[in-house]
């Protein structure tokens, strides 16, 4: 099942919501959310209000998205983390790479 | 489709044979009854029989789960082919271990479409016959594999026997393969190092990155180099050997030969705990940095 994205500022921003579970499942779902029909996207939201457990091939995979996109894309953000989330972040240091708000 | 026909009648087995042989299937051995047919079925293996229920020596209910038997594991396809119309009669053909029956005069068309049906399954239960047999020779292929591997990780990781009496640790997999390690070696001036760390994911591909970390920590243990030179080192490396969703939380702790002095560089793993004599906690050591094999040199910092 493919994952809920939204476009705004005329196709520049792109926001991903992710699901209950962010782990290595969703690679496939998620590798497709940021590369299809992208074209032009200059910033990227990963919205994780939703995400209760993440695990460390998550934050491959968000890596993963931020090396293949950092030539397009200058913004980075993850937004609406839940305490436990916000706590593996902030454990892996994430905010070097990513805008966490 | 090799098919046998089991009939004491010389008729009946003409009428089959004619009829299959109409149908496409020319690949069909007669037996006059049932000893011969569970010699012939020995030999060419068929794929499908028609057996008749009446017949001198062994009769039809006979032959039945002897053909099976020998057919093994893969399904053999029997239709009983009787004169007999009562239900007892007919049920006993499926309780010996037939799987379908037509009765005398056989209707072609029905006949026909039941062979077709059956060969169906037939070609079913081949397939997942040989699929079966592929998948127990992977599996035994990769247990060998996996045997071997983890005879040199045990070499390689295992913790030298000469600090066990400074160390009580645990570690407790959820596999065989993981990517979690944790390696201590001593220092050139009296101290010892040891690094804590976790690897992306699970499972064997996970554990590989494990070596030549194992490696490098050794070597620069024994240079006695500094936790920043070997946070730095071991980042090139992995950076250099691992996929961009792949990295290595760890922590590289240093202790002095006095053992007062304790210098520790954390990059994504949890906090470090420094337990006072009492065993309550003195201090905790935050990660600072991210994992090891994600960031490029001249952003990745060595703050210890």
């Amino acid at each position: 099942m493919s994952l809920d994205r939204e476009f705004a500022d005329d196709g520049k921003e792109l926001t991903i919501f992710l699901e209950e579970k962010f782990d290595f499942g969703k690679v496939q779902d998620f590798r497709m959310a940021y590369s299809e029909g992208c074209e032009g996207v200059t910033s990227i939201i990963i919205n994780l209000q939703k995400t209760e457990y993440m695990d460390s091939s998550a934050l491959g995979m968000l890596l993963n998205m931020h090396k293949s996109l950092s030539d397009s894309v200058t913004s980075f953000k993850i937004t609406h983390c839940r305490p436990q989330v916000l706590k593996i972040l902030q454990i892996a240091r994430f905010s070097k790479k990513f805008n966490i708000v | 489709m090799r098919i046998l026909v089991v009939d004491d009648d010389n008729l009946n087995r003409f009428l089959l044979v004619h009829m299959l042989e109409q149908q496409g299937y020319t690949d069909t051995f007669e037996a006059e009854d049932g000893k011969v047919a569970l010699e012939l079925a020995k030999r060419i293996q068929p794929d499908l029989v028609l057996l008749d229920v009446v017949m001198p020596e062994l009769d039809g209910y006979e032959v039945a789960p002897k053909l099976k038997k020998l057919a093994g594991d893969i399904y053999l396809p029997i239709i009983f082919i009787t004169a007999m119309e009562d239900e007892k009669s007919l049920a006993r053909c499926l309780e010996v271990g037939g799987d379908d029956f037509v009765t005398k005069p056989f209707d072609k068309v029905i006949l026909a479409a039941k062979i077709r049906a059956h060969a169906r399954t037939r070609l079913l239960s081949k397939k997942t016959f040989e699929q079966n047999k592929q998948l127990t020779f992977y599996r035994n292929a990769i247990e060998r594999e996996h045997k071997i591997v983890e005879h040199i990780f045990t070499n390689a990781l295992s913790v030298d026997k000469s600090f066990t009496r400074y160390l009580d640790y645990c570690l407790n997999p959820a596999s065989d393969f993981n990517g979690d390690l944790f390696i201590v070696s001593a220092s050139p001036t009296g101290g010892m190092y040891f690094l804590i760390g976790d690897f992306t994911g699970h499972g064997l591909a996970s554990a590989i990155g494990a070596l030549p970390v194992s490696q490098a920590f050794q070597t620069m243990s024994r240079k006695g180099l500094s936790l920043m030179e070997m946070a730095e080192t071991i980042n090139q490396t992995l950076l250099m050997l691992l996929p961009d969703d792949m990295f290595f939380a760890a922590a590289i702790v240093e202790i002095n030969n006095t053992g007062k002095q304790i210098d520790i560089w954390n990059g994504g793993m949890p906090s470090l705990l420094l337990q006072g004599p009492s065993g309550k906690i003195v201090k905790r050591f935050a990660s600072r940095h991210m994992a090891l094999g994600i960031l490029e040199s001249h952003e990745f910092e060595t703050e210890v």
